[in-house]
């Protein structure tokens, strides 16, 4: 899975912000704020990958989470991401 | 077709209605340059009629103004500009700039300045000023976009602080940081579609948000609002 091409991630005052651009932007309208966590698996959903894959980036950053939880955030959000239309 | 200067650009309008001439009035620039061009279709027009709010009636001049100060308005990122949300007013050369939602006071609480400090106090824009870094500066400029009171001025001056504002009991002003301001502010900005205005448009605000001064003031109707906001605002320089 994969996030869809023309979306922009920037931070503004540490915090992280994303709008559609492009073509996307027609079909996709507002404005996301992503936490620190939230931030990470955006990134590491900008080339290919799964969700097994993202539980392993965060847990090399967050060394000491809770595994279980962990997996159960990632599901919760790319639920979350999936249901707006942000992945291809 | 005739051409304005704002923001210290030459902008050649291509209009098909007088409105936004007589609109311009106090903008108008003779001469060869031109810096950019706000220019609108009629499907633009007609999508605006349906997105403006029905309890009005605006006549299409009014709609294409509209049209064409976002024409103008999503060209700028890419010229270290951009427009937003807010009251500005000017004291001393000072900008100070007001953001809340709509109806939440803006106007009322701009009048409670000019009550406080009198002819010392005018309105650089209402409602949807020009900023411009210039030379590392924050600048504000009026511009004849200006919301429904009509308060505009061709002028400029730097931006010396911004304030979000809220209606509260007891009047109240506090310092906050660029990061309890960032998502508030980002609601009052406008975001061109495509990549490059929108990254440049998210750089220029978190710079505006780093070198100025930012607040945010609970206020009721008194008249003391606008002498603590002042008092507290007008102190000290910003970094830009």
């Amino acid at each position: 899975m994969k996030i869809k091409d023309g979306f922009i991630l920037r931070d503004v005052g540490d915090k992280t912000f994303v709008v559609a651009t492009g073509e996307l932007s027609k079909s996709f309208n507002g404005m996301i704020h992503l936490n620190e966590t939230g931030k990470l698996i955006w990134e590491l959903l900008s080339k290919e990958t799964t969700e097994e894959d993202i539980v392993k980036g965060i847990m090399e950053k967050y060394t000491d989470a809770p595994i279980d939880l962990v997996r159960s955030d990632v599901r919760t959000f790319i639920e979350k991401i999936k249901a707006d239309g942000v992945l291809e | 077709m005739f051409k304005i200067k704002i923001a210290e650009f030459v902008i050649e309008v291509h209009n098909r209605f007088d409105f936004i001439e007589k609109q311009c009035k106090d903008y108008i620039y003779v001469g060869d340059e031109c810096d950019m061009i706000a220019e609108c279709t009629l499907e633009q027009i007609e999508k605006e009629k349906t997105i403006l709010n029905n309890d009005t009636i605006y006549t299409d001049g009014y709609i294409e103004s509209v049209c064409l100060y976002r024409s103008i308005c999503l060209q700028l990122p890419k010229t270290d500009s951009f427009v937003m949300h807010a009251a500005v007013i000017g004291v001393d050369d000072k900008a100070y700039a007001f953001t809340a939602k709509s109806g939440t006071g803006k106007s009322t609480h701009i009048r409670q300045w000019k009550k406080h400090l009198g002819d010392r106090v005018y309105v650089i824009n209402g409602d949807k000023p020009i900023l411009r870094f210039i030379d590392g500066k924050l600048m504000v400029y009026g511009t004849p976009w200006c919301g429904k009171e009509g308060w505009n001025k061709n002028v400029s001056a730097q931006l010396h602080g911004l304030c979000f504002l809220e209606r509260a009991e007891n009047n109240s002003i506090v310092p906050i940081t660029p990061s309890e301001a960032a998502t508030p502010i980002m609601k009052q900005i406008l975001i061109p579609k495509d990549a490059e205005g929108a990254i440049k448009t998210f750089e220029l605000v978190d710079k505006m948000l780093k070198c100025t001064k930012l607040w945010k003031l609970g206020c009721n109707i008194s008249q003391e609002a606008g002498k603590i906001a002042y008092e507290a605002m007008s102190g000290g320089n910003n970094e830009n």
